[in-house]
């Protein structure tokens, strides 16, 4: 059916890792997804095509962006703990918000999230956060969103 | 009648009005950058208006044509149209006077998830079949109620086709303009990009589609991301974008602007001289246009 079909597609340009699966084990298309044998053929080609690595590479600068330009510190911060946070938030929180503003408030809920949960945050990185994440409230309350 | 000569707008576009007024007679504006979407569940107060964000576009399109953008419906999506965001747009195209409203033939959302879609996003390829097209047929109809504007659908950017597809992207634009009255908009850069991505022939693509189709042409870069040549719009035209310009611009007898794109983001790499060589070749371009002059020297 077509909605698994081009959800299919968005779940492999999301992971890499699913992209790679596919590659290497296509019948998993029949596990996860209710299709035609047609789109099953479609996907295990798309999957193969180079320009997969490409728009996986894209997805993935795309969605950084944001949190790389308003939350700069912060990211520096976290530094090689942020790779797996981000996949963690993005898998999470699998929709984009096409406001940067917006999509950086609510990586920052994440975390505090996160935090109640029993994640400690690195102690350099508490001052980074709470004045970045405070910028962040600023433009969105200068729109009267908080 | 001319084509006007556009510019996709930015925060960077008033910089560029300022010093050059005379070379811009259209703005494209994408509605989705005027307001925060807070979501669904926030009844009654789920859009809310970027702080002067109108104002200001209103200020900077007097006396110039505006005409709408849309990067968030995703209308080829199995999913359900987003009715609230068609309203707010509809709000949007009243209050600007967009003359029509464009969206994209690519995919931003699946049922559970989305593709980032902003400039440098790219959204997933479409099947061109039945099903699409009746998927495109509703929505398009709810969309034009709700904008009372005439609208396009523009031509996909794409790192992976969908093989064994029952129609060509170009026969399937064909389809939407003899049957839904649904132009296109011709952005030339992504045909670029998707043909060296394993895509059609450009000159294949063109000779396919029908000229009468065609109301606008978008002009802009790519850029370089992470290895890969992305359609990000992070550069000038490229010499071969230009090129089909030249070649297919003069023979489309419906053709009603020549808009350029660039991101914000790369505003000082393209420089301020750069953008306005770009909107002055596109100047005589029109003119050749207007001339239906077969021979157009734009490089």
């Amino acid at each position: 059916m077509l909605a698994d079909f081009q959800q299919a597609m968005a779940d492999m340009v999301a992971s890499p890792q699913l992209c790679n699966t596919v590659r290497r084990t296509p019948d998993t298309l029949w596990r996860r997804y209710t299709l035609s044998t047609l789109e099953y053929r479609r996907l295990v080609e798309i999957a193969g095509n180079h320009g997969m690595n490409g728009h996986c590479a894209l997805y993935r600068v795309d969605r950084f962006a944001p949190l790389a330009l308003h939350l700069p510190e912060l990211c520096r911060g976290l530094r090689e703990v942020l790779p797996t946070l981000v996949e963690e938030y993005w898998t999470e929180h699998p929709r984009t918000d096409v406001n940067a503003v917006l999509e950086c408030d609510r990586f920052c809920r994440f975390l505090l999230a996160k935090e109640a949960k029993g994640w400690a945050m690195p102690a350099e990185v508490r001052t980074a956060f709470e004045h970045e994440q405070g910028e962040v409230q600023m433009k969105l309350a200068l729109n009267c969103i908080l | 009648m001319k084509p006007l000569v556009g510019l996709l707008y930015n925060s960077m576009v008033p910089a560029l009005l300022e010093q050059a007024p005379a070379l811009v007679e259209c703005l494209e504006v994408i509605p989705d950058r005027l307001w925060y979407d807070l979501g669904p569940l926030e009844r009654g107060r789920r859009f809310r208006h970027v702080k002067g964000a109108i104002e200001q576009v209103r200020r900077w399109a007097e006396g110039r044509i505006v005409i709408g953008h849309g990067i968030g419906l995703s209308l080829p999506s199995a999913i359900p149209l987003d009715r609230e965001e068609v309203d707010q747009i509809g709000a949007i195209a009243a209050e600007l006077e967009f003359q029509w409203y464009s969206e994209h033939l690519s995919l931003f959302q699946a049922p559970h998830s989305s593709l980032p879609a902003g400039v440098n996003g790219c959204g997933l390829p479409v099947v061109y079949d039945e099903e699409t097209f009746g998927i495109l047929r509703r929505k398009l109809a709810t969309l034009r109620a709700a904008t009372g504007c005439e609208l396009l659908m523009e031509n996909g950017a794409f790192f992976a086709p969908i093989p064994e597809q029952p129609m060509t992207e170009p026969q399937f634009l064909n389809r939407l303009y003899a049957e839904l009255g649904c132009s296109t908009l011709l952005d030339l850069h992504s045909l670029y990009f998707a043909w060296r991505n394993g895509g059609m022939d450009p000159a294949e693509y063109l000779e396919e589609l029908n000229p009468a189709c065609v109301r606008e042409i978008h002009l802009g870069g790519g850029k370089t991301v992470a290895g890969f040549y992305t359609n990000a719009h992070g550069g000038v035209t490229p010499h071969a974008v230009w090129n089909y310009a030249s070649v297919i611009a003069p023979t489309l007898r419906n053709l009603r602007a020549i808009t350029f794109e660039f991101d914000e983001a790369c505003y000082t790499k393209i420089g301020v001289e750069g953008i306005l060589r770009e909107l002055e070749r596109i100047h005589v371009l029109r003119e050749a246009v207007s001339a239906a002059s077969p021979f157009v020297n734009v490089c």
